[in-house]
């Protein structure tokens, strides 16, 4: 009989018998990523603790306890930056995942040349962040951008520019996100709706639903799981947005789309409080912690 | 038997459908377009609102951008840091991956934990200690430097796809292999490897996605010498203005390879970027 979780003489007995191969093929890789990613972890949870700024290297890092930790409760900018980047994600993961369905739904179905439109739909996705900011930023421009201008024309907009009027930059950065990954929640839900099994739906056909209620209570149960994972992805990809929102906007105008990557780098490696910064990144880390762990769940029931 | 009205609805709907495909796909496309045609533009037409609608393509933004501005230099970068990084990263991954799917161990499931969050967290945290210990290594603006960054950052995702893969592979070829007197490391690289050789490409596939589209690190970790294109390119933005056509240029050639290969491999794509969740 054997147990799903091997006993104690199990896992000795296979140590035995595989000797120290398994570590062997492992640890490279765990050198590695202990050196590059563990080490540099701690070097982040030290500074935290510290008095340092680069703009001052001539003053000796200072221990100061949980100073930073007590700046970060008291921290306005820091919980206005959050409450964007939450809004921000909510609204261009929700939108995503809408837009992203939809199309997916009619990429799977009976449609001519389905690959042809999903081919030219995922183009987007793998556009580099940088250039995604910089094309919008060209079409956006308040002078000579394409999209201003047909904007101006048609009387849908009458700002200066999209991304610099206060009242619009959020929106703005989220229609550019929406536009940058829709095409990978398009993606990976027509992956998951293709392997859905066959058996429901001939059900659903013989009892006699209406295509709603075949999505309703047929594709959207089955498609649960695939959504999360989509979810998990989006939400944790969203939530560090940095490039394209540094380029369009830099987190302008004023403070209106400092997302907490960019806030945390201004303080880090703009204005040089590194020790201040490195207390932000820490805890912008811990709210990825919590997500990643619902995704490792995900990827170990897999398995 | 169906009737002339479902007949009716059935059509509408498929106009329907199409009718958002279309919509979708121009929406998706026309940036892409936009950049590219921009590329072939001179400033007076670049500048020309409302945009004319016909005018004689010239390469010369590619001549300036890639000869006049040395970005021919940062291509160069951009291919190195991108093939260092994704032949560390897919090799020491892909081995620890084979570790981890058939052998119990020690703290694995803690171990894979672990290398998930690194790929998921935002990349400040690692950004602070990154820049100091690689400015006193002096591997700041180095390719040796990006090069380690890219593939830390690729390896995680290269663990837990080709984990898929190889959870996926049945043991007994193994065995059989073993019994006949091959070598464990025989086993490995001449009967396993060859089998999961489309899973190696994928990750390979998009560890070179990442790698050569990864802006962070690069704007951080490099400032003249080792500077890849996406680094690079945010340079036509002067306080004097934009070269927009130039920079168009360099978009382009950052778009293009990438776009071909998402293309080819659309098929593993998924899998890829769902860490395997997805398959």
């Amino acid at each position: 009989m054997k147990s799903q979780n091997p006993s104690f003489f199990t896992r000795v007995r296979n140590r035995v018998k595989h000797g120290y191969f398994p570590w062997l093929l492992v640890s490279p890789a765990f050198t590695y990523l202990t050196g590059i990613g563990l080490i540099p972890f701690f070097f982040v949870i030290a500074l935290s603790f510290m008095d340092y700024s680069l703009a001052y290297v001539y003053l000796p890092r200072v221990f100061v306890g949980f100073k930073n930790f007590r700046m970060l409760v008291f921290d306005e900018w820091l919980w206005h930056a959050l409450r964007i980047t939450f809004t921000f994600t909510a609204l261009a993961v929700g939108l995503e995942l809408l837009i992203g369905l939809v199309l997916a739904i009619i990429t799977t179905g009976n449609i001519r040349g389905k690959t042809i439109w999903r081919s030219l739909l995922l183009i987007p996705m793998v556009v580099s962040p940088i250039v995604v900011g910089l094309i919008w930023l060209q079409m956006l421009n308040p002078d000579f951008g394409v999209i201003t201008y047909f904007l101006h024309q048609l009387g849908f907009f009458t700002g200066t520019g999209p991304t610099i009027e206060s009242s619009t930059a959020l929106l703005t950065t989220v229609l550019v996100d929406v536009w940058h990954w829709t095409p990978f929640v398009m993606l990976i839900l027509g992956a998951g709706i293709l392997s859905l099994p066959v058996e429901p739906y001939e059900a659903a056909l013989v009892d006699g639903a209406s295509s709603w209620q075949v999505f309703r209570h047929v594709t959207l149960p089955l498609l649960t799981p695939v959504i999360t994972v989509v979810l998990l992805l989006r939400t944790m990809d969203a939530l560090r947005i940095f490039d394209e929102v540094w380029i369009l906007t830099g987190g302008g105008p004023g403070s209106v789309t400092r997302y907490s990557v960019i806030h945390a780098y201004r303080i880090s490696l703009a204005q040089f409080n590194i020790g201040y910064g490195a207390t932000i990144s820490l805890f912008l880390f811990f709210i990825t912690l919590v997500l990643c762990s619902f995704f490792f769940n995900v990827l170990r029931g897999r398995r | 038997m169906p009737s002339s009205s479902y007949k009716s609805r059935v059509r509408i709907k498929s106009l329907v459908s199409y009718f958002v495909l279309v919509v979708a796909t121009m929406v998706a496309l026309f940036p892409v377009l936009w950049m590219i045609l921009m590329s072939l533009k001179t400033r007076v037409d670049i500048f020309t609102m409302p945009p004319p609608l016909l005018f004689s393509p010239r390469l010369d933004n590619y001549f300036a951008a890639f000869v006049e501005k040395n970005y021919a230099k940062y291509l160069i970068n951009s291919l190195v840091v991108v093939a260092g990084s994704t032949i560390i990263a897919v090799s020491l991954g892909s081995l620890a991956a084979y570790s981890f799917s058939r052998f119990k161990m020690w703290a694995d499931k803690h171990i894979l934990f672990d290398i998930l969050t690194f790929r998921m967290a935002p990349l400040i945290v690692f950004i602070i200690p990154f820049y100091m210990i690689w400015t006193n290594l002096g591997m700041y603006d180095t390719h040796v430097g990006l090069i380690i960054a890219h593939a830390a950052f690729n390896m995680p995702l290269v663990v837990w796809l080709m984990l898929s893969f190889f959870d996926g592979l049945p043991r007994d070829l193994e065995e059989a292999a073993m019994v006949d007197g091959c070598s464990r490391l025989g086993t490995l690289f001449r009967i396993v490897l060859p089998l999961v050789a489309p899973g190696l490409a994928a990750s390979a596939v998009i560890c070179i996605i990442f790698s050569w589209n990864e802006f962070f690190f690069a704007m951080v970790l490099t400032s003249v010498y080792a500077k890849t294109l996406p680094a690079a390119i945010t340079g036509f933005v002067t306080t004097r203005g934009t070269l927009w056509g130039e920079m168009a240029a360099v978009a382009t050639v950052i778009i293009l390879p990438v776009l071909t290969f998402a293309i080819i491999v659309q098929k593993y794509l998924v899998r890829g970027l769902t860490f395997g969740a997805i398959k």
